[in-house]
């Protein structure tokens, strides 16, 4: 269960996130919606820990938040605009590491390389990928690992028709199998398909 | 049409920076004397560190006696060596590159290429012959021998050095990859190894006094670098741009993370595939086991670490005994850097730690385990070199390298932002994140250097 409450932040004195209340249960998904500049990925950030709230508190499973921590690290799983990858490792290679990071074997690999359609780049190093190649890797290294909460930043970033179909289909498996999401997203018909809660910033 | 020739746009763009930013004689000369005295100032405070150093009673002590072969062994891996950096290094930045305005404002126009080309090519050969001519000259610094014959050697230095500007820009035109130069790094560290493992061998000798044979070496290679330029297109014109960029910020924010970051991405573009290795295991297990991966890919990194190993016996031959450890402590710090891509890349990466789980101490702890076991093998090799306390001189060497080795790779990024606080000194202001740096940097490193001084005393 993910609980934020009175979350306020700003930049410069001026007030991006103004006492943001909501909750987000186990199997629902969450859309952070508003135009761009409204504190979409500053809220995502707060949540996830890489940034700290003026004023508020939020918690998962019971516990504050903190990027540091190894509870919130095993519970969220996080497609931000920061993500990152081993420049020198392969993309098997990657995805096997998250894995047998968070505990899980890492035979998954081949499944997440399959559903995400980058098994003939498994052996590429991350720096050869197109960009919609790198975020289906972000978005798998997110799937080769146990989570209860995926917080995703415009998931639907450079992936084509196909890809956003296979995404929604996605983030409602992961909801039926108890997990939560919460994504900002500009994409209508992902937003629908996925979102049960809606969650409005800067208007 | 009317054709454009490369002179007219140089001096069109004179003009258009002149009227841009004018700047007067004085403010010129202004400018230069403000270089100057800075440079002046840094002259002198190491001439003055040179000069105190030479008096210390323990630093007169000669170097422990050794065979002329084994000295002159010494020497021509030495330069064998500096030939295969100093090749290696121009064929990194091209050597001819063209920032992205060149390449888009003027490369892509009907302009003579060579034209356009030549004063980065004779720009390149200066600047390339003036550091071949001080490298060499700081190679005879260190070896006592030598001093007899400095300007034969800066002689040597500078036509060596222009020799391979001609040579690497018609590879870089042909679009070769050379093998020359770590091949030349092979043979030096063969070399080295005659003088570490003591072999009896014949005298080797330097033709260091035979500038003509140099010159006559140079000067084919300048005039195939000039037939080249024609040759050189767009795409290897852009590849040392990255590089030149990083490296120009590197130099203005005093981060050296901005250049290793483009030499990363620029390698693993190279390589692009690769053959996956199967994980496995517990998690700290799969950790080093692709710390391992990353070394199989990177054969170059266990090359250095390779390359290092003659170093402290080197020392042994030139410098007085004291001197032999601080110069282990060094050397072992850049061995054990060479493994610690994993750690670098870890520390630099939130979104990775956060990815990878755990605690921030447990993933760098994790990623430390191959250099820690890389400098210690790395000082019990090298341990035979060291003429006083070698016990207590290898623990520090090994401790201390892997002390540096991890200070350096997980000290925070420089900070220039508000955020950054000022100490003002009696010289000016100095930023509080500089000191850190420092501090979790060289300084350590001196201060370890001082540690082993004080044990062999």
């Amino acid at each position: 269960m993910l609980r934020v409450d009175g979350l306020t932040r700003g930049f410069s004195g001026r007030l991006v996130l103004h006492e943001l209340s909501f909750e987000l249960a186990p199997g629902e998904g969450a859309a952070v919606v508003g135009p761009n500049g409204s504190g979409k990925t500053t809220l995502l950030r707060c949540v996830a820990g890489t940034d700290v709230p003026d004023a508020g508190r939020i918690t998962l499973n019971g516990f504050p938040v903190s990027e540091t921590s190894p509870d919130t690290r095993a519970a969220m799983a996080c497609v931000l605009d920061d993500v990152d990858f081993f420049p020198d490792l392969s993309v098997g290679e990657h995805l096997a590491l998250c894995a047998l990071a968070h505990g899980r074997p890492a035979d998954v690999v081949e499944a997440v390389l399959a559903e995400l359609g980058i098994v003939e780049q498994r052996d590429q190093l991350p720096a050869t990928l197109s960009s919609g190649q790198r975020r289906r890797l972000a978005l798998a290294s997110c799937f080769v690992r146990p989570r209860s909460l995926l917080v995703l930043d415009e998931p639907e970033q450079r992936l084509d028709v196909e890809g956003r179909a296979w995404l929604a289909s996605r983030l409602n498996a992961e909801k039926a199998n108890g997990g939560s999401v919460l994504m900002a997203s500009h994409d209508p018909d992902l937003i629908e398909a996925v979102a049960d809660v809606y969650i409005e910033v800067g208007l | 049409m009317t054709v454009v020739t490369a002179g007219r746009i140089r001096s069109e763009l004179r003009a258009m920076r002149r009227r841009r930013k004018p700047l007067s004689f004085f403010r010129r000369l202004y400018d230069l004397s403000d270089t100057a005295l800075y440079v002046g100032m840094a002259g002198g405070l190491v001439t003055e560190a040179v000069i105190k150093t030479r008096a210390v009673p323990a630093l007169s002590v000669p170097p422990t006696p050794h065979t002329a072969a084994s000295v002159s062994w010494m020497a021509v891996a030495l330069a064998v060596a500096a030939v295969a950096a100093f090749g290696q290094a121009l064929l990194a930045v091209g050597p001819i590159w063209a920032g992205a305005a060149a390449q888009t404002w003027i490369l892509a126009s009907p302009v003579d290429r060579r034209s356009a080309l030549l004063p980065t090519f004779v720009r390149t050969l200066v600047i390339a012959g003036i550091g071949g001519a001080l490298l060499a000259g700081g190679l005879t610094a260190i070896y006592p021998p030598w001093q007899v014959n400095l300007p034969w050697t800066a002689t040597a230095g500078f036509l060596l050095a222009v020799f391979l500007v001609g040579f690497t820009v018609d590879s870089q035109a042909r679009g070769l990859v050379h093998r020359v130069f770590p091949v030349l790094l092979g043979v030096a560290v063969l070399l080295g190894g005659v003088v570490a493992l003591q072999l009896d061998v014949p005298n080797l000798a330097l033709p260091v006094r035979n500038a003509p044979l140099l010159a006559i070496l140079a000067v084919p290679s300048i005039v195939l670098g000039y037939r080249a330029l024609s040759q050189l297109h767009r795409g290897a014109l852009s590849a040392g741009g990255d590089l030149v960029q990083a490296a120009a910020v590197t130099s203005a924010w005093l981060d050296p993370s901005h250049v290793s970051a483009a030499l990363v991405l620029r390698r693993a573009r190279r390589i692009g595939r690769v053959r996956s290795v199967r994980l496995r295991g517990s998690r700290s297990f799969a950790f080093v086991l692709a710390d391992i991966a990353r070394l199989r890919r990177y054969p170059a990194a266990v090359a250095v670490w390779a390359a290092l190993l003659p170093v402290p016996f080197f020392a042994a031959v030139s410098l007085p005994p004291i001197a032999v450890g601080p110069v282990q402590l060094l050397a072992a710090y850049l061995a054990a850097d060479r493994l610690a891509g994993g750690l670098r890349t870890i520390a630099g990466s939130a979104a990775l730690r956060r990815s990878l789980g755990g605690t921030d101490a447990s993933l760098k702890v994790i990623h430390l385990v191959l250099p820690a076991v890389g400098a210690i093998v790395w000082c019990a090799l090298t341990s035979f070199a060291l003429p006083l306390a070698p016990s207590v001189t290898v623990v520090i060497s090994a401790a201390g390298a892997v002390l540096v080795v991890y200070a350096m790779a997980t000290r925070p990024p420089m900070d220039y932002g508000g955020g950054g606080a000022i100490f003002e000194t009696g010289f000016g202001a100095v930023p509080v994140n500089l000191i850190r740096q420092l501090l979790r940097g060289p300084a350590l490193l001196v201060g370890l250097g001082a540690l082993q001084l004080i044990a062999a005393h």
